[in-house]
């Protein structure tokens, strides 16, 4: 493909994807819908079939992470739900239309049933401010609920089969690693309650979640349960952002109030608002030909959520970010993401270490690994999750952090052979001509941490306060096995950064901080896949590695919609 | 060449919005609601705003504030000047009003009439390449208010000073006769055109109109000896009932509710017919058909609902045509009929003589029926001089200089039955 192509094509996808223009169908607000659920999973493009007890596992949390607070549910019987699975198993082969007609057989009457029971109920939530200021709400001292309404009711129902598409599992036998990766999905259907009911469908989400599990004594069984443990949440979570990402179950609202950068409007908890949850504000712009497409003019993060699960005036409150010329009754439009930023943070860190070396004697093969001397700034690339937890905190843009550190320190190491050893009684000089000698050794760091922002506008101020583990490694070789020698730490970093929000989903910035890894004592060898004991040689010492001084660097952060692992595993490691 | 520039110039000033008077109403597109109460009406009105000083990137708050500012002047103009019912019904009232316009618009002005204002829109969308915001937005306006407002401004005629101080019509409201049963019968004993004929009282009471309810045991002796004069010639109980009891206007009416499923509910809709009359001819004034929402709500309820849809408009044409004819004077229906004692030379000559004597006391008149012993006409007469329709008896007593003396039959608000016998 011609590369100026590609580039413009991938812009355009960008831009598309970034949501600079979203076309809507209608201009008006969010009307909650009513969801129903087929308890059984149908399995796509001749995907192997999950164990029963993961698929039942698997259908448990899917239907958690649908079942958001936008959504009315309608609960189906179990006799209803066993029905539906037997017709699905008595098709040799399933396709959409097939599926279609069973729902249409099965589900869609207790659907019917369950939608007019509650219906007068949950048409209360349509009623517009006009209805409840005239001669029915004001003289009548009604509701208002007219028979439009009841029938928005019936026909604002929704019903999702969830599938498998994929189901892959593989064993990594010398590592002692299982790897599985699920490929799942929703196929969303919309009844129709005409005369003739029936189900219509509406869209297919798909998403992939990989996840590997070490295991030990050959205990698979047990490593694909943690898998699929850790895969199905995500998959959950992913398959409820493409939900929210659907036109029709997106959140939008117009804006009752402009306040400088503050702004009001009339979503809550009802609607399963939260903190930090980022939302474009625009207008909807008709052109020539008489087409409405919304568009952006910058976009806020929720601040207060109000508690509108009660009648009355209740209006959550957003800070602008990047702002407009706003004014209200402008609108709002949801940008579902999933909460967790990937951070870049490319970045110089300080890194001393002193000449010294370390002993190991394991029956006839002997080594020495001795470092030289280093002291200066290496450069490391960071790699954060920075998970929001401000809607636990109460703290707007408060960030669980956990991320990982890497990068290559210049000094020479060397690993010394059973045979030059006798040479360091003598003299304690090396013979370069037969010592192993590395130029470079590995650092690297985990940690755990947390970070406050503070915007000011499109600019913000974070810091952060982390702790973690540091190593250092070196490795070499000795009668074709291997040596890694590994130098660990614990401390900490605090830090300090300035961002500027490119757009509503990257962040660029700066910071500095300080590191506090200091010298630990802490020697992990392994040789021939054995842990070596060791010990200092003669008068030389071990080696002090430590990590203390001033850090600073650049900051990218991306907010994906979805993941395709679970960063919650790495806070269960 | 000049003077084409100039014309030109004029032309563009006039048309462009820009330079156009800025305090007048510019979209002019609103609809009514619904008549919420018998002074309250709801009016979803367009706005359209523009920004003249950014023309190229326009100001929202600018925009905003404009066209809120246009749908605010669009509801009151919708009540005053648009719709099938405008406030300003007469040339008159139209030009005295031209003179006010600007002042009356101004923003400050056309808030005392709004009530309610919707705090969100019903619709906001930029058009123009964003040039212009145009929104829907719903209000409540209080139609007395303003009402009362055109009045001190001289606009519009207090209704106790309509046609020097004559009044506002009077009205009496009848259901329409259904499956033979008689109106005052239906109004016994069905309640919903019960509830219809206070809905319908309600407003005329609200609007000063002078209600007459029809009570059996009062009218019926009337309603025997009117029929009996006309009889051979009308046969509409409505008409006769009004005639009888002398309202200037009589509005007969329906209710129909309809029903439906919805799943397991039932929902009922209300639509009533409401139609007015001048008493004297029985001529249509005004028919308008009410509709209430579908709801599961009880039946009067709707009828109610369907009931402010409908009359509110009727109402309008009511003191339209009241306003029209009460130019011509007060009117009322005059039936002669000449004794059969007198041949048929001597009837025509009376006739004759008493049209002579019609002629004196009218300022207009009009002749429906002249039968060899019949005189059926409609009056209009100065109300200063003959307040009641015992003054016009009295008038013609007095004054008839034909064979024979003339003998009151019957003699109503609206209908003055005499007859010529002998002396």
């Amino acid at each position: 493909m011609n590369i100026k192509k590609y580039y413009l094509k991938s812009l355009t996808m960008l831009l598309i994807f970034l949501s600079i223009n979203f076309l809507f169908g209608n201009t008006g607000r969010y009307t909650r819908k009513s969801i129903a659920f087929v308890d059984a999973i149908l399995y796509k493009d001749k995907a192997k079939n999950l164990p029963l007890e993961h698929e039942q596992y698997l259908l448990k949390t899917i239907h958690r992470g649908v079942k958001i607070e936008r959504f009315d549910f309608n609960p189906l019987p179990e006799k209803v739900q066993k029905n539906f699975r037997q017709e699905l198993k008595n098709q040799r082969t399933v396709t959409k239309v097939k599926i279609s007609e069973i729902i249409d057989a099965t589900i869609l009457p207790e659907i019917i049933k369950v939608l007019d029971v509650k219906k007068e109920i949950r048409a209360r939530n349509l009623v517009s401010e006009s209805q409840t200021n005239a001669f029915i709400a004001t003289k009548a001292h009604e509701i208002g609920i007219t028979a439009r309404q009841l029938e928005q009711v019936m026909n604002s129902s929704y019903i999702y089969v969830p599938f498998v598409s994929k189901y892959k599992i593989s064993n990594d036998s010398k590592e002692k690693k299982i790897s599985v990766t699920i490929e799942s999905g929703l196929i969303w259907y919309h009844v129709i309650t005409t005369d003739n009911p029936e189900v219509k469908k509406l869209a297919t989400l798909s998403t992939s979640v990989s996840s590997s599990v070490e295991y030990e004594k050959n205990n698979t069984k047990k490593a694909i349960r943690e898998a699929i443990h850790n895969i199905a949440p995500m998959i959950a979570k992913n398959l409820e952002i493409h939900t929210r990402e659907l036109d029709m179950f997106k959140l939008q609202t117009p804006i009752a109030e402009v306040d400088n950068r503050t702004i009001h409007f009339p979503l809550g908890k009802f609607e399963g608002i939260k903190m930090d949850e980022p939302f474009f504000v625009g207008e909807f712009m008709e052109d020539n030909s008489g087409k409405t497409k919304f568009v952006n003019s910058g976009f806020v993060r929720i601040g207060k959520v109000a508690d509108n699960r009660q009648q009355g005036q209740h209006l959550s409150s957003a800070w602008a970010i990047h702002k407009g010329d706003w004014v209200s009754g402008m609108t709002m439009v949801e940008h579902p993401r999933l909460g967790v930023d990937v951070a870049f943070k490319p970045r110089m860190i300080n890194v001393d270490i002193t000449q010294g070396g370390l002993f190991s004697d394991k029956d006839d093969k002997a080594f020495i690994v001795a470092f030289d001397e280093f002291s200066g700034t290496i450069p490391a690339l960071d790699l954060s999750l920075n998970w929001n937890i401000a809607p636990l905190t109460k703290k707007r843009q408060s960030f669980l952090v956990i991320g990982g550190t890497g990068g290559i320190v210049p000094v020479d190491n060397y690993v010394v052979t059973e045979q030059e050893i006798f040479n360091f009684f003598d003299i304690f000089t090396i013979d370069i001509a037969n010592e192993q000698q590395n130029s470079f050794a590995t650092y690297f760091n985990g940690y755990l941490g947390y970070m406050k922002k503070y915007y000011f506008g499109p600019f913000a101020l974070h810091w952060e306060a982390v702790g973690g583990i540091q190593g250092l490694s070196a490795s070499g070789e000795l009668d074709g096995d291997n040596i890694s020698i590994i130098n660990g730490s614990f401390g900490g970093r605090l830090g300090l950064g300035l961002e500027y929000a490119v757009n509503i989903d990257w962040n660029i910035g700066i910071f500095t901080g300080y590191t506090f890894f200091p010298s630990i004592d802490y020697w992990y060898v392994e040789y021939d896949d054995d842990e070596e004991t060791i010990s200092t040689f003669y008068d030389q010492d071990y080696p002090e590695i430590s990590s203390i001084g001033e850090t600073f660097g650049l900051y990218i952060h991306f907010s994906p919609p979805t993941l395709p692992f679970n960063p919650g595993n790495f806070i269960n490691k | 060449m000049l003077k084409h520039i100039l014309k030109l110039f004029s032309l563009i000033l006039l048309i462009h919005p820009v330079f156009a008077d800025n305090d007048l109403p510019f979209s002019r597109q609103a609809v009514l609601v619904e008549s919420t109460s018998p002074t309250v009406v709801m009016i979803r009105a367009t706005g359209i705003g523009t920004d003249p000083k950014h023309k190229r990137r326009p100001k929202s708050d600018i925009l905003d504030k404009n066209a809120n500012t246009d749908a605010k002047r669009t509801a009151v103009w919708f009540v005053l000047s648009g719709g099938t019912d405008p406030m300003l019904q007469t040339d008159e009232e139209k030009a005295s009003f031209e003179k006010i316009k600007t002042e009356f618009y101004k923003l400050d002005n056309i808030k005392k009439f709004i009530t309610w204002e919707a705090q969100y829109y019903d619709k906001r969308i930029k058009t123009d390449q964003g040039k212009k915001l145009k929104i829907e937005k719903t209000y409540k306006i209080n139609k007395e208010i303003l009402r009362e407002y055109l009045v001190d401004k001289k606009i519009l005629q207090k209704g106790s000073v309509v046609a020097l101080s004559v009044g506002m019509p009077s009205v009496m409201v009848i259901p329409e006769k259904i499956n033979g049963m008689a109106p005052i019968e239906i109004l016994k004993t069905n309640v919903n055109y019960k509830k219809g004929a206070e809905v319908i009282e309600s407003y005329l009471t609200a609007r000063k109109f002078e209600v007459i309810v029809p009570e059996q045991q009062q009218i019926l002796q009337e309603l025997s000896s009117t029929q009996f004069a006309l009889q051979g010639s009308e046969d509409d109980y409505s008409y006769l009932l009004a005639l009888s009891i002398g309202s200037d206007v009589y509005i007969t009416y329906n209710v129909n509710i309809t029903t439906r499923k919805i799943g397991s509910s039932t929902v009922k809709k209300a639509v009533v017919g409401c139609r007015a009359f001048e008493t004297t001819t029985s001529r249509l004034l005004g028919t308008e058909t009410g509709y209430s929402e579908e709801r599961t709500s009880a039946d009067g309820v709707l009828i109610e609902e369907a009931m402010n849809d409908g009359i509110d408009k009727v109402l309008s044409r009511i003191l339209a045509y009241w306003k029209k004819d009460l130019e011509q004077g007060i009117q009322y229906k005059l039936l002669l009929t000449v004794s059969d004692f007198f041949d048929i030379d001597e009837a025509e000559e009376n006739i004759f003589s008493f049209g002579d004597l019609v002629k004196e006391f009218t300022i207009n008149y009009k002749e429906n029926v002249v039968s060899d012993y019949t005189y059926d006409l409609q009056i209009w007469v100065d109300s200063e001089k003959y307040r009641s329709s015992t003054d016009i008896y009295r008038f013609c007593k007095k004054n008839y200089k034909g064979y024979g003396k003339i003998k009151r039959v019957s003699i109503s608000r609206k209908l003055i039955l005499l007859d010529i016998v002998e002396e």
